[in-house]
Formats: C-alpha cells, sequence, structure tokens
C-alpha cells in the first residue's frame, strides 16, 4: 500500500493562512489503512487546525469529507458540491490523490496535509516499511523476494558494501537490516545462491522514474 | 573476450615484486590551495609507490582527477577513486576518458560511504552503477575498447583496476562471494577497509587465500592512524562493521599524546599486516593527516625505497 505521515499542524496553518473556508477530503483507501489521511485524521487535523486559528483570533471554517478512493474521478465527482461550497482542499490523500483533485476543479486551490512516503507494508502494529520503488523493472525473481533496489541504501545489485553488519546496515537512520544479509539468507534457504555468482548488469533506468513521469495504456481494455 | 591489456606503471610493478608495495593516502586541500599538493608531495616518503587521493570520503574536498593531474604533474603516480555515490554511468565513464588523457592508470572502484553518514546529508546519492558493474565496464574499456553502449575507444585507455574489500563482512561465505566477484568482474588489486581487528583479519586472509584470491589479484592492506579518542568512539559508531576494538579505543582513551599514540598504533598494525601472508601491499590511509604517513612507515620498518 501507500504510506504516508500527516504533515506537523504549524505547516497546515502556514499553508492555509489565507483562508476562512476549507474543505478537508480524507481518502478512504491507502492512507486511512496508515493511519495517516482517513476520516479519523481529517477530524483531529481540523480540530487542531480549528482552535489554532480561534487562538489567533482568524476562525477557520471546516467542512470534513472522506472520499473513497481520491485518485480516481468517479469517486471524486460525489464531492464536486462541497468543493464549490468551500475556498480551498486540503487534501489527505497521497500525491496522486492530490494531483486528482487539483486537475478535477482548476478553479480551486489543493493543498497537501500528508507527506507521501513509500509503497511498503504493515511490519507490526503502526509500524510500516518501504519495500518497493516502483523502479519498473523488477528484479525480485532474482534476489530471493528481497528488492535491493529498494531496500540496500545503494542500490548495489552486486552484494552488500563495506557497512553491511549481519544485524544492520550501517545507514543508521532509520536502523534496518542489511538487504544483501537477507538477500543472501533467502537464497541459500532456497538453494539459489549461485544467482549471486554472476555479476548482475548494469539496470536500466528508463522504465523507472529517470525518464519522467510514467504512463500506463492498455489498448486491450480501451474503449 | 580479448586477451587483458598489461598495464605496468609504478603500482603494478610494485605489487609484482618480492617486496611490499607501500601506498598512502592523500586528501586534496578544501580551499583553492593547489601548493597544498607541493607540500603533500615534499613530505612523502620515497617508498610509496602510488597516492590514492580521497574522493570527498568525509567531507567535500577538491575533486580527486585535478589532485591525481598535480600528482602527476610532482612525478607521483596517483590511484584516482570512481565513486558510485556521486556520479552516474555517464561522468564514471567520461572520468575515466577524461583521466586516461592526464596519464592517469590506476582506478580505485568504490560505492563511498553514503553521503548521509557525513559527507552531505541531504544530497541524493546517484547509485546508477555499483562498483562490480562499473568494473566490468571499464575492464570492457581497455581491453576490447569499446564503453558499455558500443562506442569504440581509439586507444583504449590503459588501466590498471582496483577494488575495496572488507575484512570483516560476515558470513564468511557471503565475503569471499563478494571478493571471488570483484576478481572475476576485473578487479587487479584490492585494497582493504582499515585493519583494527587483527584476529579477524587474519580468519578473513585465510578464506581469501583458501579461494585463490591472491594468485588473481593484489591484496593491499589498509592502516589508519587514528587522531584522538573522539575520533576513534566515532567511528566506532559510524562504520559498526569495521569493528574498532574497544581494547584500541581504551589505549586511544588513555594515551597522554593521543594523535602520537594513534601513529604508534597505526604502525604496530602496519608492522603486523606485513606479516601476514598473501599481503601484498600496506596502504597508509592518512584520512587527512599526510603528515602521518612517514612516521608510521619508519615505526614500522617500511621505509626503504
Amino acid at each position: 500500500m501507500i504510506v504516508g505521515s500527516r504533515k506537523p499542524i504549524p505547516e497546515l496553518k502556514r499553508v492555509l493562512a489565507r483562508h476562512k473556508k476549507v474543505l478537508f477530503a480524507g481518502c478512504g483507501t491507502c492512507v486511512t489503512v496508515c493511519l495517516a489521511g482517513g476520516e479519523r485524521e481529517v477530524g483531529i487535523t481540523a480540530y487542531a487546525l480549528r482552535m489554532a486559528r480561534k487562538l489567533d483570533g482568524n476562525p477557520l471554517e471546516i467542512e470534513q469529507v472522506t472520499i473513497e478512493r481520491q485518485c480516481e474521478n468517479e469517486f471524486i465527482q460525489d464531492v464536486a458540491a462541497a468543493v464549490e461550497r468551500n475556498e480551498a482542499i486540503l487534501s489527505f490523500a497521497c500525491g496522486a490523490g492530490v494531483q486528482a483533485l487539483a486537475e478535477r476543479f482548476p478553479q480551486k486551490p489543493v493543498y497537501a496535509a500528508l507527506n507521501t512516503q513509500f509503497l511498503g507494508i504493515l511490519e507490526e502494529q503502526a509500524v510500516w516499511t518501504e519495500k518497493c520503488l516502483g523502479c519498473g523493472d523488477c528484479v525480485l525473481s532474482d534476489f530471493g523476494g528481497v528488492c535491493p533496489v529498494t531496500r540496500c541504501a545503494k542500490r548495489m545489485l552486486n552484494g552488500p558494501c563495506g557497512g553491511s553488519t549481519e544485524e544492520r546496515c550501517e545507514v543508521a537512520d532509520p536502523e534496518r537490516p542489511c538487504a544483501w544479509q537477507l538477500i543472501y539468507k533467502r537464497l541459500e534457504a532456497i538453494g539459489q545462491l549461485d544467482n549471486l555468482e554472476r555479476v548482475y548488469p548494469a539496470k536500466d533506468w528508463r522504465p523507472s522514474w529517470h525518464a519522467g513521469a510514467r504512463k500506463i495504456v492498455r489498448e486491450e481494455h480501451r474503449v | 573476450m580479448t586477451t587483458p591489456m598489461e598495464v605496468k606503471n609504478q603500482l603494478s610493478q610494485a605489487l609484482r615484486a618480492q617486496r611490499l608495495a607501500i601506498t598512502a593516502e592523500c586528501l586534496p586541500p578544501r580551499g583553492a590551495d593547489g601548493a597544498a599538493v607541493k607540500r603533500f608531495v615534499a613530505s612523502l616518503p620515497k617508498a610509496v609507490s602510488a597516492v590514492v587521493v580521497a574522493e570527498n570520503h568525509e567531507e567535500i574536498r577538491a575533486c580527486a582527477l585535478s589532485c591525481a593531474d598535480l600528482l602527476l604533474k610532482e612525478k607521483v603516480e596517483p590511484i584516482l577513486p570512481l565513486v558510485v555515490r556521486d556520479r552516474n554511468r555517464i561522468a564514471l565513464q567520461s572520468d575515466v576518458l577524461g583521466a586516461a588523457l592526464l596519464g592517469v592508470t590506476n582506478v580505485l572502484c568504490l560505492s563511498g560511504d553514503h553521503q548521509s553518514l557525513g559527507v552531505c546529508p541531504q544530497a541524493a546519492g546517484a547509485f546508477d552503477v555499483d562498483p562490480i558493474q562499473l568494473l566490468q565496464a571499464l575492464r570492457a574499456m581497455r581491453d576490447d575498447g569499446v564503453l558499455p553502449g558500443g562506442e569504440r575507444l581509439t586507444p583504449a585507455p590503459a588501466l590498471f583496476l582496483g577494488a575495496v574489500v572488507h575484512p570483516y563482512l560476515r558470513p564468511m561465505k557471503l565475503n569471499v562471494l563478494q571478493a571471488k566477484k570483484k576478481v572475476a568482474a576485473g578487479a587487479q588489486f584490492l585494497f582493504t577497509h582499515p585493519l583494527w581487528d587483527v584476529a579477524a583479519f587474519v580468519e578473513w586472509m585465510n578464506a581469501m587465500r583458501d579461494a585463490g584470491i591472491p594468485e588473481k589479484a593484489h591484496i593491499v592492506a589498509s592502516v589508519r592512524p587514528l587522531a584522538s579518542a573522539e575520533q576513534a568512539e566515532a567511528l566506532q559508531k559510524r562504520h559498526k562493521a569495521d569493528g574498532i576494538p574497544d581494547a584500541l579505543l581504551a589505549r586511544m582513551r588513555k594515551a597522554s599524546a593521543p594523535a602520537n599514540e594513534g601513529i604508534a598504533l597505526c604502525a604496530e598494525l602496519a608492522a603486523k599486516a606485513k606479516d601476514i601472508q598473501g599481503i601484498r601491499g600496506i596502504h597508509v590511509l592518512s584520512a587527512g593527516r599526510e603528515d602521518a604517513v612517514a612516521p608510521i612507515l619508519e615505526q614500522a620498518g617500511l621505509t626503504r625505497a
């Protein structure tokens, strides 16, 4: 899923400073699950900002709504009337959702309430870890299902660097295991250590973001 | 594959000779002071065959290539690091071709300390290719006269190719796999991370010998002078994989003149390294303490030219 975190209240307060009436739009998909931009977080943020603005003697009127999927026009349509009633939108969706709203409502200012961070998984209660960069040319089959492109801080494709220990990666923040130790263990467990013997070729980054923002057209499904 | 081009320079000849090869590290100046390189050369012991010009190792300095050129002008043979952290494959290829124009023949392929550990935590890392992929590309540039994209090079650059190896990387089986891969990709000489824990280093050298690595590539043991107990602590904390033993830290803490103690300690480690079977050279990784190179070599009994 897409994982994000809510921006600090002072930053949101600064961003909304020029407005008196704002629509807070949560998203019911990934960011609800990662406890960053769902109905609950919209409510808490609205409460905090309302209070902060009241203390400044410059009250902010907030309307709250949560769209089931902000990255799809079909769902965005449902809030057109609410958008019309407000000066601006504070979107609690991922970066895709924020931009979908901005494209759909060209005359309305749209602001981001979250920092969108990564494609990851729920590791344990309230802990998420990054697993995929969306590089467009998946290498997982060669590395025992552990992604070196995402999980090695140096994106090395031919084994660990000198900062690897069996416990962790030398890059300290956040603390995490060395991806190459995980790859080694996995390949050993599944009898595929020979994958590490040949030199893995330099990656073609064109399918990744490096050739600019990507677009997918599936002709067979076009109408 | 084409027959490898044999490059005969000071470093390759010293590594093939009976005696140990000696190399040292020089940090390019930070300010616009080209004369700093001249001063370094004047202090350099005759025993040193080649000098590694550090590339933005722990802080931003003048680029290694310009410093390598200044060394060549002073008749000192440089070893140019190619750091995949700072350059994508376009810049790496171009720098190697530029280095060849200047007469640089030794290159050392490495990933570089991750930028977030100190040099510039806010920077994006290039990490377009890894050091093994780079070695393979450079070997093809030299032996086949082609760039990775297929463009022909006339003439091909003469390159003596080096890589960095990690004596403390465990499990040992993974370590051996890595060293073998670096050699297979084209590494002709291997510089180790600094020697701190002698027992772990010897255990690693035994594994290297069992894998036949010293017959295929010259292994050069690095030693690094510690400047103070604080620096030793910071290094221990930052580079957990390099494992500075607590005993060394304690010795630095107890020393009344820590800078001198660091030199003495470094010389002791160099003296131990030279007796380890399979070691072909000693590299004094000065890390900015260029003035320490001469006393370290002297105290380690490595001064003969």
